[in-house]
């Protein structure tokens, strides 16, 4: 029997909590934004379930945000895209009067184990339910 | 060859022509940038090229030099390119493949780039593999024309002469690019469906899909485990054994674990990229524990890593591995290498055989 494999979490979850307010809302408009990737599926993932912020920065006496992303290719086409979006509703909290979003550059990698726990499970059953309908075994797990 | 004498068979080449007069549209020159940015992402620095040898028309010369005196590669699959939408030439052409394989016939076999939408895109499929003996044709999932992408799926009523021509043909394979989306092209176009489609509709068929492991795993890994003729071909993403282990672990984990481990073949994406940087990290390559125990993935053994990096394309190109090692022996390259191996100089220096040296 497989199981889903834990990472260390150091970016956010739909789990992360702060003390700021203006930061959890920040993170609440954050869920709002959907993956466009994940659009063409039937099944969307927001930014936070899919583990793409990295950091959410907040100067609460100016009320400039920052939104650090970690795309899941560096070749993510839809990054305008991403990021209009992001500023658009971050910008639209009370008390935030600029976002501005950053694409992580560092080196670090993006890979599924950044998405929520919740979401790995949902899709791994998916893809097991529909191994099963297609009767397929795994070559590691064959007899013959 | 391997230290142990094993034969190393790279299953994607090109001769690129990155210079400013091939040029043909806006977005060629952002697809340059892209093919180079992604070189510096996925490789250790010293196999990065210079842009100023990036940056040229590459010659089959260098490309010869490259493989066979800067890396273990003994016998390459050159692949040209059908994107004449954005580069004059197509940016891989067909003529620097033939005249690679002229020159080395022991060691290099060919898949011709077709157009579905060109009006005479059967009669190319058989004039190539009847008058030039190639073993496979090359699609690409998107063309570019006036201004609108065009889908160019496997089991679009436009593409399903051609295939319908290479299976009467008994053609060995068919690459079609998938995983790196390009340009303004859909992301839907990089999915596996189409491929699915295909693989039923032309069991006789095998459909090497190009870069899998970069994007969309759970759909390849499905396409492998339910269809005996789909490949996955780890052109880019073997180079993520370089820079990106744990991506890498998990795309090779999960096609190990599901289709097991022959139907997956080395790539090393000349003259993009370097093939040497990704035979030596794939031959030290190891899952890491944690992923293994948690997933059941199998260990990354010295019989999987021969069987990737060479006997599944000799396999799939209809090739016994002994006739080539018969006939490469002793020939131009062998020679060049021992003379190397003499001096501690083999393999060459990552770019230090180009006429335009690193």
């Amino acid at each position: 029997m497989r199981i889903i494999e834990n990472a260390e979490q150091d970016h956010i979850t739909p789990d992360t909590e702060f003390d700021s307010d203006l930061k959890m809302a920040v993170k609440t408009q954050l869920q709002e934004v959907l993956d466009p990737c994940s659009c063409i599926t039937d099944n969307p993932i927001d930014l936070v379930d899919l583990g793409i912020i990295d950091d959410i920065t907040i100067d609460e006496q100016t009320g400039e945000a920052r939104i650090d992303i970690l795309l899941t290719s560096q070749r993510c086409m839809y990054v305008i895209d991403i990021t209009d979006e992001i500023k658009e509703r971050v910008e639209s909290i009370e008390g935030i009067e600029i976002a501005e979003v950053h694409q992580v550059t560092s080196g670090k990698v993006w890979t599924a184990e950044r998405m929520s726990e919740q979401q790995q499970k949902e899709r791994r059953e998916r893809f097991q339910e529909r191994v099963e309908a297609a009767d397929i075994t795994p070559y590691a797990e064959r007899s013959d | 060859m391997l230290e142990n004498g094993a034969l190393v068979v790279d299953s994607v080449s090109h001769c690129f022509n990155h210079a400013e007069e091939n040029l043909k549209h806006p977005h060629a020159q952002r697809w340059n940038d892209e093919t180079f940015e992604l070189g510096e992402q996925l490789q250790p620095e010293k196999y990065v090229h210079p842009k100023e040898v990036f940056h040229r028309d590459h010659s089959v010369e260098e490309l010869e030099r490259l493989l066979f005196l800067e890396s273990q590669v003994d016998y390459t699959n050159y692949h040209s390119l059908p994107l004449d939408d954005y580069f004059h030439d197509g940016l891989v052409s067909r003529e620097k493949g033939f005249e690679l394989r002229d020159r080395n016939p022991n060691r290099v076999s060919m898949y011709v780039d077709i157009n579905p939408l060109d009006d005479d895109a059967v009669e190319q499929v058989e004039y190539y593999v009847k008058e030039k003996n190639v073993e496979g044709i090359k699609l690409y999932p998107a063309r570019y024309q006036n201004g609108q992408d065009l889908s160019l799926q496997l089991n679009e009523d436009a593409v399903r002469p051609v295939l319908e021509k290479a299976a009467d043909l008994d053609v060995t394979s068919v690459g079609i690019h998938k995983f790196i989306p390009f340009a303004t092209a859909p992301v839907r176009y990089f999915r596996m469906g189409d491929v699915e489609d295909a693989a039923n509709a032309f069991p006789e068929l095998n459909f090497e899909v190009i870069h899998a492991g970069f994007s969309f795993l759970e759909e390849t890994v499905f396409a492998m485990a339910s269809h005996e003729n789909v490949y996955a071909n780890l052109e880019n993403t073997i180079h993520m054994a370089c820079s990106r282990p744990r991506k890498f672990a998990r795309s090779l984990g999960e096609m190990l674990y599901w289709a097991g481990p022959d139907r997956i073949v080395f790539s090393g994406g000349a003259t993009a990229l370097h093939p040497q940087a990704a035979i030596e990290d794939f031959w030290d390559f190891e899952i890491p524990e944690d992923m293994r125990a948690g997933n059941d993935y199998p260990q990354v053994t010295d019989e999987i890593k021969e069987k990737i990096l060479g006997k599944n394309a000799f396999r799939l190109l209809g090739k016994d591995p002994e006739k080539v090692r018969k006939d490469i022996e002793g020939d131009k390259w062998e020679q060049k290498r021992q003379e190397r191996k003499e001096t501690g100089d083999f393999p060459a220096e990552p770019w230090s055989t180009y006429d335009t040296p690193a």
